[in-house]
């Protein structure tokens, strides 16, 4: 934190005054100015102005103003970009290779529409990168992909990290809709796991076999490598495990990996709605946790219950937490509102803060380029009508790289709605 | 079919050798954009000898004054439909060595219309249900002739593509399993791969045209993209590939935004061209395409481009077909005035120098 005071502190007095305002809206080059800006290790600065230059931060200056009349962006607030790891932006059953329950090898990056309207709302809800992952159809589903929510036609140019996570499930998802085989299989859903059991088999087995593949090379299957490198904690293993049956799966195949010396993998354990109910295995296996938007009445996903205080217990615990939004349905789901909903059960503001942006930044391995303001990073810049998560507040202003995705300057607004 | 000729140019001069033609016409259009006022065209053995502003004709030869326009015979860069349900295989994703030179009938009534409407050359297209459907053949419509056996390899990455009880069932195995015969390098795969043989890849949404395009490039793939009527809305990131742009053509009712996107690929200038696609529609649609894109606001050039010459690049027969000049095939149309107005009348049409009975 001091040290981002410093560096923009030097930044500025070198060359500050030189940075005209006269732009397009096309334009990556901005003076944003808030009356506070809400770092997410704790501090907030006042009357902070960060420069944006090239679509990265090159100066933050405590105390600065912005001068009127020019063509500055102002707001009452300001955080980094949110990052949602469970964002679910995806294209149903064309997200999903059904062809094996066991697809390490596909790349989610490949199915992606840049153009479902879902991408734009999400960017002016002010998440700005997100975690897409594979359907939770398959056991092992492929590879996650962390990418911008706008910017260029083209998932290449918006990714931040390719082969971001290997991306499974264990519970009733994976399970759904298959059926035993009498006789040869008719169709691809009669060979594939019908219970948790043949769930976690598959795991296993998967697991097994691309640990043997090192010495053996007969055991290496289709994408075995990527299994191998989350075996190895090179790649993220982010598995959906809603309830505690599940993270409890989840935990104990890390744990058996560990013990039996197959490796030690980085373990993320997304939409664990139930990960309150038996926290210290979180503890001591050191998994980190994406939780699943809050239920209205406690019931959610593959009918398990979370608390309303389950990111509070886990902080408390110092267990790794990020929220998710799973989509932008309506505005009370949204990722800000997540972040207002974990404070209301108790979770401090800054650890809500961190929990949708440097949290996730850091589990997935992008906090170089994206989730906190500081000079270096990736211009993905939010404003706020006033205090970040409050009830009356809102997100007024969104930057990716420098790019304006929601216009705060309220006469502009609709200009820059595309 | 002499005959024929006279009754049309009855003041034509006992013709020389195997069919030595020389006509002088208000504007030829050569095909690339270029129109030449008064220009002849010089038509021996099949092939244009001649064609510019003065030509020295043969001894005997009898200049025939046209008062009109003439161009190339139309070439449409895509059609499936000539092949009914044969265009589809729906028993395998892939059937890379399949080729439809070998598949479709020379008898079908659309190669007749097509012919009949000025479509001298036609592209035929595995149907899209395949992830790979097969190779491509060009010919020319009249007498149904292949030009040549083996123009593309047929992809789909369209949805149509894609069914649950067949793998892939997600664009991202499809890219999966395209990559790994890549990977292999085999067969048809290794000539994607070495440039040898460029693709066409049907996609529809624009989401599909980007991963079509991504792929292209991320394999250094040559080729062009087909049915996908807002392209153009990407057309910078087409450009920046390489690829061309296959249309399907217009019919009134289309949307202007489908007409705004063929424009902002001209724009781009990013080669395209159209099919015959269009169901319900016959061969004329064409012309009326070309027209609807002129009331647009299309460039002149660029459109006359995407009928003639750039149709003939994209098929791969840019070296025999799609523009009035020296050596190429003398395939050309007679029109009553500017063939892009919808009043000028298609009078003759004539396919390797020989007039076409259109009766």
């Amino acid at each position: 934190m001091s040290q981002m005071i410093t560096s923009g502190l030097l930044l500025a007095l070198g060359c500050l005054p030189a940075f005209a305002q006269d732009k397009q809206e096309s334009s990556n080059d901005w003076n944003v100015f808030a009356e506070e800006l809400y770092t997410a290790d704790g501090g907030v600065i006042k009357n902070a102005l960060v420069r944006v230059q090239g679509g990265k931060i090159v100066a933050i200056v405590p105390g600065g103003s912005a001068a009127s009349g020019d063509d500055s962006l102002r707001a009452a607030g300001m955080t980094a970009g949110m990052i949602d790891l469970s964002a679910r932006i995806d294209m149903g059953f064309a997200s999903v290779e059904q062809e094996h329950e066991i697809s390490p090898g596909m790349r989610i990056a490949d199915s992606i529409d840049l153009f479902d309207p879902e991408w734009t709302r999400t960017a002016k809800s002010g998440v700005t990168t997100v975690l897409a992952n594979p359907r939770d159809d398959d056991v092992i589903g492929g590879l996650g992909l962390a990418l911008k929510t706008a910017g260029a036609n083209s998932v290449v140019e918006r990714t931040l990290k390719a082969d971001a996570v290997l991306r499974g499930a264990i519970g009733t998802q994976p399970s759904q809709r298959n059926h035993p085989a009498f006789g040869s299989p008719s169709d691809i859903f009669s060979r594939r796991p019908t219970t948790r059991m043949g769930v976690e088999w598959e795991w296993r087995k998967a697991m097994y076999d691309a640990a043997a593949s090192r010495a053996d090379k007969s055991r290496a299957y289709q994408g075995s490598e990527h299994v191998l490198a989350a075996l190895d904690g090179k790649l993220a293993l982010c598995i959906q495990t809603w309830s505690t049956q599940d993270i409890r799966t989840a935990v104990f195949l890390k744990e058996e990996i560990e013990r039996e010396k197959l490796g030690s993998p980085r373990l993320i354990l997304d939409a664990a709605a139930e990960a309150w109910k038996e926290p210290q295995l979180l503890v001591r296996s050191k998994a980190m946790v994406v939780l699943p938007p809050f239920p209205l009445q406690g019931r959610t996903g593959e009918g398990s219950f979370m608390a309303h205080d389950t990111a509070k217990v886990l902080h408390d615990l110092k267990v790794p937490i990020a929220l998710s939004a799973h989509g932008t349905g309506a505005a009370e789901t949204r990722l800000d509102r997540q972040a207002g909903l974990a404070m209301r059960g108790g979770l401090p503001f800054e650890a809500a803060l961190a929990a949708v942006t440097i949290a996730p930044a850091r589990m997935i391995g992008i906090d170089d380029r994206v989730g906190s303001i500081e000079v270096g990073k990736d211009a993905d810049i939010v404003l706020w009508s006033g205090v970040p998560f409050e009830l009356t507040s809102r997100v007024v202003g969104v930057l990716i790289d420098g790019r304006l995705v929601l216009d705060p300057r309220p006469d502009k607004n609709s200009a820059a709605a595309k | 079919m002499l005959a024929l000729v006279f009754t049309v140019f009855a003041a034509l001069s006992p013709v020389q050798g195997s069919g030595t033609l020389a006509i002088q016409a208000k504007t030829l259009h050569l095909g690339d954009g270029r129109v030449l006022e008064k220009g002849i065209l010089l038509v021996q053995d099949g092939k244009f000898r001649a064609v510019g502003a003065g030509a020295d004709l043969p001894p005997g030869v009898r200049l025939i004054q046209h008062e009109g326009a003439i161009t190339p015979g139309f070439v449409a860069a895509h059609d499936q439909h000539t092949l009914g349900e044969e265009a589809a295989d729906g028993t395998r994703a892939m059937l890379p060595e399949a080729s439809i030179a070998d598949a479709f009938d020379p008898k079908a009534k659309e190669l007749r219309l097509a012919a009949r409407a000025g479509v001298t050359t036609l592209l035929l297209a595995p149907g899209a249900s395949n992830l790979v459907g097969g190779q491509t053949a060009v010919v020319k419509t009249a007498g149904a002739r292949v030009l040549q056996r083996k123009s593309h390899l047929a992809l789909s990455l369209s949805s149509e593509a894609l069914r649950l009880d067949t793998p892939p069932t997600s664009p991202m195995g499809a890219i999966n399993v395209l990559q790994e015969e890549l990977a292999g390098n085999a067969g048809v795969f290794a000539e994607l791969k070495a440039g040898r043989l460029p693709v066409m890849i049907h996609a529809v949404e624009r989401h599909e045209v980007l991963r079509s395009l991504e792929f292209a490039t991320r394999n250094g793939l040559k080729g062009s993209i087909e049915g996908a009527p807002l392209a153009g809305e990407l057309a910078d990131e087409i450009k920046q590939s390489g690829l061309s742009v296959v249309l399907q053509p217009f019919s009134g009712g289309d949307s202007r935004r489908e007409l705004r996107a063929a424009l902002a690929l001209a724009t781009a200038g990013v080669p395209f061209a159209f099919g015959l696609d269009a169901p319900n529609a016959g061969p004329q649609v064409l012309r009326l395409s070309a027209a609807m894109c002129l009331r647009e606001g299309m460039d002149r050039k660029a459109l006359e481009k995407a009928l003639f010459a750039d149709a003939a690049t994209i098929c791969g027969v840019g070296d025999r077909v799609g523009r009035l000049e020296r050596g190429l095939d003398a395939d050309f149309l007679l029109w009553s005035g500017d063939p892009l107005d919808l009043t000028s009348r298609l009078q003759a049409i004539y396919v390797d120098g020989v007039r076409l009975d259109t009766h």
